[in-house]
């Protein structure tokens, strides 16, 4: 659709006025400010939609609004339509549409026209003046929005759209963004609280252990009681068997006691008085023959006994035929003591040798004992270890201290250096310094936009004063014709007079009048419009005044933000601002990077501290080691100050010296006991003789003793030889004399046979043994009884030994005692055994069940499944991450070279107007912004682009919307209302340039102008501009 | 010297809890639980039934941060019982069972010995000294005629010097071997003479390799170099049968090492080929083909298969499918039926990096997103209009786990899932658009 012609019949300034349009698509409008461009703008606008009071509509045009009435002929491929709009407030647009046909058609037919392109969509894309093309939210319009920013993206983009969302979503579900919720937080808390709870089952172990120990200990009492219980039955054993086995045996030795006491008479034979009395008298007779026999017998016996030798030697022959024939053996044994004392001293010497060199700090002597037990041992190892360990440890401590020293170091040389070279001493002060200053310089751009715009309405204010004071005064040759109007008429009066020519006068008398009345007309309407321009402008000068203020007022503000003149270059002007904030950016950037590098510092530093810490802890430890150390040498004997390897050098010849020690006193213990032998030997030998009173000899050497006493012992047996002859004389005698006594035998036989019979030996004793038989009789009797009691006492523990002694000395009420004693004991014993019994089982039972406790198990395994859970999801969320940073990648390429067909052309055509400057617009995919690229490839945003730029990047997003809406089949005339104001000369041109190729494709432009150099422009390309006239010489031309 | 035998086992980490386990199986739950103890237990009967002179477990008997009880009453019972049989246990403390550990341990039979002083240790049978073991290997002076010295060494610190002379490795069953390369080769390879202690080392007849993973064998003239690996796998990357070693040295001092094996739960890692066309039932049919080359051994009750597919092919795609498992799993419990052995698929292998890079996609948004994915470092610093790097860890509470994780995780893995989510969000379009 093009517009063709505009005709006005009442529209604000324009009255009847008629427009045919080129068919050339670039149309110029150009004229001074209130020309009524603006209103021709919304003229358009209005027929194309209609009329009416909004709230938005602002006051001139509200003002225009008062009665509207128009016509407009479009030229479509339908064929010509015009549109007849009338419109008055209060009222509905009085529409008229005629067809291609001159017929009157459906307002419908002509909506269809515009393609479904909407008044709003109108306003934003295709009529835009200046105000409308530097907002970018008026391209925001959802169906604007939607071709801008390519939300209706491509499949690929869509793909990619997707999985970056598919990724966002599943890592969110893994890990959240404040990396605090999500799966993986959540199974690292719950393997974090399943360790806990193992950690919690270590008492199982203990508990464990416990019960194993505490099962050995009552294992152990068990077998204790039962040693003690044997031994107390043992004991009770005895006590009861002597309770019932002294009863019959004090019986048996009271009756044996008596029995014994008692004349032996086994039997007594009848009338044994009577009988006695006659043998007696008959061996009386026999008697005395005897008696000399016997005499002789004896007086050969006493001389037998005067060769009886030394009277002690014959006393302790046996003795000391024992004590010679041990000869032998006691000379050997002499020798065993001499080679015995031979071992001892060289041991002894050996000792003395090897005796350990002290040096200085030994508080014990070297020939003390030392403790060299395996205890010992283990606690002097033990602390050795743990001495080193701390050693070790310190040294550890001190190794990261210093290299965390090095690091802080380094990393405050590298801060130091950085912030040197921004002059600053902290970077986090610094950097809040400088985006305080980018703040300022943000803000000091919109203060200088805005003083640009008062500055050129300023202009304006002028321009216009300027104008309507010009205007004021009509051209002098407008006078100079108008008088000579009125000379021309009075000269042909005078020609006519002085012809006599009466038509000339009158020809000549009008022409006067004429001059005379354009004179007096202009005089008038000077002085009407006069009234009117002072009017202007004095309103002028109003206006021009509070804009002067405002313009004042932010230049001042603008001073106040420059304050401290950060954006002041070397030479005293403004630094751009543009390069201001890029400074500070750079200076953020380089800043923040100081701020880390001062937070890591700190981090490091706070670690050399903790590193510190460690390592006073870890001194600590090993003077505390150490301590320990010195005290277990202290302990030992040995030196404080020894060093470990010392310490066992010295502890090895300790253990060397301890062991000859040993083997020393084992020689010792040997040459004791040999001599103790050989003086034990001695000293019976000495016992014998003092026993025999031989006093003389040395018992110190008893071989020389007992080659004296052998040689006494030959003697004493030679002396029995004569002895043993005597003897046989004697006994000689004595059998005569009991050959002659065979008598007094025979009568002492009867009377010895009545004895015998009798078992006595004298006749009173047979009397008494008469008495006693009878008593004998009871006596056996019962001992036999008491016997019988006591074996019967016995036979139930054959095993006991029990002696006459324990029978003699036992005490009934102490062994009553004891054994009550023993059976409670017994009894205790038994109660503590069941009760060890009963512990036993149930330690038994318990370390059962923790055996077959499976909680450990169970939580070991669910840690290795929520392990591997962790693995898996970990796999998933690092895969994510990964697979994030390449969908990135693809983001990143396919925003920068599969932009929509919209956004392609906006490139171009900004490419174009900014002279190659900028070179691409892209939008990241999925969101509501936009991004330039420069020619040095540089991402800008819109808002960091200078406001000439920015709406050059409108204006060509705009020319790419109309050109994406007529690819669509929407083709609408593109209105611009003074948009190029703001574009230097080159930019402008090239905008030009770049809207002439645009309306060459088949675009309509129609653009209104008030600068003079852009019609100019315009027209050195072939657009010859349409000139609006001013309003006043509107008025004066109606 | 007396011939003498001796089981060399490590790691039996003891009720410790194998990962990727699918706790959810009760009947894969229960043999996994158990699983460390069994192996135990096996390796217990084997030193009896074989009469060992001695066992020697090498590091890692248990995990101390497990506090397991269940561990610490099954290494008590086991220790007597090997007591009762009069056969000698010496443990090396490793790193999860540091020597403080054993020292709260309840007190161990009279059998057992801790390897933890300085000082070496005489192995007696009958009142001979059928070899030494040197704790320490800065004190190992071994002697020429010094009975069968046993030395230990890091694994790591084992390579170079000591083996500098080692030629190239050789993959034999669950061992990989070296072996032994001549004099000469040996005189040109080796670039400095061996230093007094290296020359003292030289003596010593077996070295126990600690601190390892794998199970492998050095062979040298007249010593061996040995880790046994695990008796029980723990982790899926711990692939293949474990057990313990039987030593056997003959009267002449010469060395044959056995594998026994006593791990219940198998890891396996089953190469798959990935054609660029297949099917749910070509890739069924290659996965049991690829499953029937594994060996079974009598101890196994369950293997756990992850595939390990090369590249960026649909057979990926397909085993990544989680419901596919089960198709799986169900597939091969068919075709095993008579293998007595549990089966269960545990999805493709974390890949390496090599590997997936193999066969890139090439069309479309999907290959974009493919080369974006598979970007270095440098590429991306050459990139002048790159995003910023958004995945930061700095901040929150959780930065240290999130580290550790992030240490913890395979690159070729992650590269694996991001192409995944690649597939799911782009591989559509490809076909859309094709």
């Amino acid at each position: 659709m093009k517009i063709t012609e505009i005709s006005i019949d009442h529209c604000g300034v324009w009255r009847n006025l008629n427009l045919p349009l080129t068919d050339s698509g670039l149309s110029v409008f150009y004229g001074p400010n209130e020309a009524g461009k603006s209103t021709l703008m919304r003229f358009v606008r209005g027929m194309l939609y209609g009329f009416s009071l909004g709230e938005k509509t602002d006051s001139t045009w509200r003002s225009d609004l008062s009665h509207i009435a128009g016509a407009m002929t479009l030229s479509t491929e339908r064929g010509p339509y015009r549109i007849e709009r009338r419109f008055t407030p209060g009222a509905d647009n009085v529409v008229s549409v005629t067809g291609p046909n001159g017929e009157r058609v459906d307002y419908a037919e002509f909506e269809d026209l515009l393609g479904g392109v909407d008044q709003e969509v109108f306003h934003r894309v295709f009529a835009v003046g200046l105000h409308e093309l530097q907002k970018l939210a008026s391209l925001h319009e959802e169906q604007v929005a939607e071709k801008i920013y390519g939300l209706t993206l491509g499949p690929q983009s869509q793909r990619v759209l997707q999985a970056l969302e598919d990724i966002e979503h599943k890592s969110h579900e893994l890990l959240s963004a404040d990396r605090q919720q999500g799966r993986l937080p959540d199974l690292f808390r719950e393997r974090d609280r399943m360790k806990a709870e193992l950690d919690g089952l270590a008492d199982l172990r203990q508990r464990h252990q416990q019960t194993f120990d505490a099962q050995q200990q009552v294992q152990e009492e068990i077998n204790d009681i039962n040693a003690r219980q044997q031994g107390i039955e043992s004991q009770l054993r005895g006590h009861l068997y002597m309770q019932r086995a002294y009863g019959p045996w004090s019986r048996v030795r009271e009756l044996e006691d008596e029995l014994a006491e008692l004349p032996a008479v086994d039997s007594f034979p009848e009338d044994g008085i009577e009988r006695l009395d006659e043998i007696e008298w008959k061996l009386a007779e026999a008697a005395e023959q005897r008696d000399r026999l016997k005499n002789d017998a004896k007086q050969r016996l006493e001389q037998a006994a005067a060769f009886g030798g030394h009277k002690d030697i014959a006393k302790y022959e046996v003795t000391l035929q024992g004590l010679v024939d041990q000869r032998e053996w006691i000379a050997e044994l002499e020798q065993q003591v001499a080679q015995a004392q031979s071992k001892y001293d060289g041991l002894e010497q050996q000792v003395r040798e090897h005796q350990p060199q002290w040096g200085e700090g030994h508080t014990v002597p070297p020939h003390a004992e030392f403790d060299i037990s395996p205890n010992a041992y283990a606690r002097l190892v033990g602390k050795a270890r743990a001495f080193k360990r701390a050693v070790a440890q310190r040294e550890k401590s001190k190794r990261r201290g210093k290299r965390l020293t090095q690091l802080c170091q380094t990393q405050q040389d590298k801060l130091t250096a950085g912030l040197s070279r921004y002059g600053v001493a902290s970077a986090r002060d610094a950097l809040a310094a400088v985006r305080q200053r980018l703040t300022k310089m943000e803000t000091l751009g919109e203060l200088k936009l805005t003083e640009r715009e008062l500055h050129k309405r300023q202009l304006g204010f002028d321009e216009l004063r300027e104008h309507t004071e010009i205007r004021l005064a009509l051209p002098a040759s407008y006078y100079m014709c108008t008088w000579a109007v009125a000379a021309c008429g009075g000269l042909s009066i005078l020609v006519g007079a002085f012809r006599g020519i009466t038509n000339q006068i009158t020809i000549g008398g009008v022409f006067v009048l004429i001059g005379l009345m354009l004179v007096m007309l202009s005089r008038l309407a000077k002085h009407h419009f006069e009234q009117g321009v002072d009017r202007r402008l004095a309103k002028l000068s109003d206006d021009a005044d509070r804009n002067l203020e405002q313009l004042r007022s932010v230049r001042e503000e603008i001073l106040a933000v420059l304050g401290d003149a950060p954006g002041k270059g070397d030479d005293g002007t403004w630094l751009p601002e543009a390069d201001e904030m890029r400074r500070c950016s750079r200076e953020i950037a380089g800043l923040e990077r100081l701020a880390a590098l001062e937070r890591k510092l700190q981090k490091n530093r706070e670690r050399l501290e903790n590193a510190n810490n460690t390592l006073y802890e870890t001194q600590r430890n090993v003077a505390g080691a150490r301590q320990s150390w010195q005290q277990t040498l202290t302990q030992l004997g040995l030196p404080e100050t020894l060093e470990v390897a010392d310490a066992f050098k010295i502890w090895q010849s300790l253990v060397e010296v301890s062991h000859l020690r040993q083997e020393f006193r084992v020689a010792k213990i040997e040459l004791k006991s040999r001599r103790q032998m050989y003086t034990s030997f001695c000293r019976r030998i000495a016992a014998v003789g003092r026993r025999m009173h031989e006093w003389e000899h040395d018992f110190d050497q008893p071989l020389a003793v007992l080659d004296h006493w052998e040689t006494q012992l030959k003697a004493l047996h030679s002396g029995r030889d004569d002895r043993r002859r005597l003897r046989r004389e004697a006994r000689d005698l004595a059998r005569e004399a009991a050959a002659n006594r065979s008598t007094v035998e025979d009568y002492k036989a009867q009377r010895a046979a009545v004895l015998a019979e009798a078992g006595a030996a004298d006749r009173e004793e047979f009397e008494l043994r008469s008495q006693a038989f009878a008593r004998r009789l009871l006596l056996d009797r019962q001992l036999q009884q008491a016997r019988e009691d006591l074996q019967t006492a016995g036979e139930s523990d054959h095993e006991l030994a029990v002696t006459e002694e324990d029978l003699e000395l036992f005490d009934a009420q102490h062994n009553t005692e004891c054994i009550e004693l023993l059976k409670m004991e017994q009894e205790d014993l038994r109660n503590d055994l069941q009760a060890a019994y009963e512990k036993l089982g149930g330690l038994r039972r318990e370390l059962e069940v923790i055996a077959a406790d499976q909680q450990s198990r169970h939580l070991r395994r669910e840690i290795a499944a929520i392990g591997q859970r962790i693995h898996t999801s970990g796999t998933e969320w690092f895969a994510l991450q990964r697979a994030k940073q390449a969908v990135e990648r693809m983001r990143h390429h396919i925003e920068r070279t599969r932009q929509p067909v919209t956004i392609a052309d906006a490139s171009r055509y900004l490419t174009r107007i900014t002279c190659g400057k900028y070179r691409n617009i892209w939008t990241p995919l999925g969101k509501r912004c936009l991004r330039i690229d420069d020619e040095y490839g540089h991402s800008l945003s819109v808002e960091s682009l200078s406001s000439g730029t920015r709406e050059q990047l409108f204006l060509a997003i705009r020319m790419a919307l109309i050109h994406d809406y007529a690819r669509h089949g929407v083709t609408l005339p593109m209105v611009l209302d003074d948009v190029l104001v703001n574009f230097d000369e080159n930019r402008s041109e090239a905008a030009i340039d770049a809207l002439s190729d645009f309306s060459r494709q088949g675009h309509q432009v129609l653009m209104f102008t008030c600068h003079r150099h852009l019609a100019q422009m315009a027209e050195t390309k072939g657009r010859e501009p349409i000139r609006l006239s001013s309003r006043q010489d509107a008025a004066e031309a109606a | 010297m007396q011939p003498f035998r001796f089981i060399h086992a490590a790691n039996l980490l003891l009720d410790h809890q194998l990962q990727q386990i699918d706790y959810a199986d009760p009947h894969l739950t229960a043999i996994s639980e158990d699983s460390t103890l069994v192996a135990f237990r096996q390796l217990i009967r084997t030193a009896i039934d074989e009469q060992v002179d001695f066992l020697l477990l090498a590091g890692n008997c248990f995990d101390a941060a497990d506090q397991s009880l269940l561990g610490e009453i099954a290494l008590l019972r086991g220790l007597q019982e090997l007591d009762k049989q009069g056969i000698d246990v010496y443990i090396l403390p490793g790193a999860t069972d540091p020597p403080s550990c054993w020292k709260s341990l309840p007190p161990l039979p009279e059998n057992t010995t801790i390897l933890s002083g300085q000082s070496p240790i005489s192995i007696m049978r009958e009142e001979m000294v059928i070899a030494t073991i040197y704790p320490s290997v800065d004190d190992a002076h071994p002697g020429h005629g010094d009975p069968f010295p046993i030395a230990f060494r890091r694994h790591t610190d084992f390579f170079p010097p000591i083996a500098r002379q080692f030629e190239e490795e050789r993959v034999d069953g669950p061992t990989t071997e070296y072996e032994w390369i001549s004099d000469e080769i040996r005189d040109n390879t080796g670039s400095s003479t061996p230093s007094h202690t290296e020359a003292a080392l030289a003596h010593v007849r077996y070295w126990v390799l600690a601190n390892g993973q794998s199970r492998r064998t050095v062979y040298a003239d007249d010593a061996v170099a040995h880790h046994p690996g695990g008796t029980q796998a723990i982790s899926p990357a711990q692939t293949g049968p474990h057990g313990c070693t039987l030593v056997e040295v003959d009267a002449a001092g010469a060395m044959e090492l056995t594998f026994v094996p006593t791990a219940a739960v198998r890891f396996e890692n089953v190469e798959v080929p990935n054609p660029a066309h297949t099917d749910h039932n070509q890739l069924l049919s290659a996965l049991s083909s690829a499953v029937s080359t594994i060996h079974r051994h009598p101890t196994d009750a369950a293997w756990l298969i992850s595939w390990n597919v090369r590249g960026y092919g649909p057979a990926r795609h397909m085993l990544a499918d989680p419901e596919f498992q089960t198709e799986i799993e169900d597939h091969l419990r068919g075709h095993f039926h008579d293998m007595d052995v549990h089966l269960r698929s545990l999805g493709c292998a974390a890949p390496p990096t090599a590997s997936m890079l193999e066969s890139p996609p090439t069309d479309g948004l999907a290959a974009e997103y493919w080369h974006e994915l598979t970007k270095s470092p440098q590429q991306l610093e050459h990139e002048l209009e790159a995003p910023p790097d958004s995945a930061q860890l700095v901040g929150g509470p959780w930065e240290d786990q999130l580290r550790q994780l992030e240490n913890t995780l395979n690159d070729g893995e992650l590269l694996d899932r991001a192409a995944a989510l690649g597939r799911e969000w782009f591989a559509e379009f490809t076909e859309e658009s094709a």
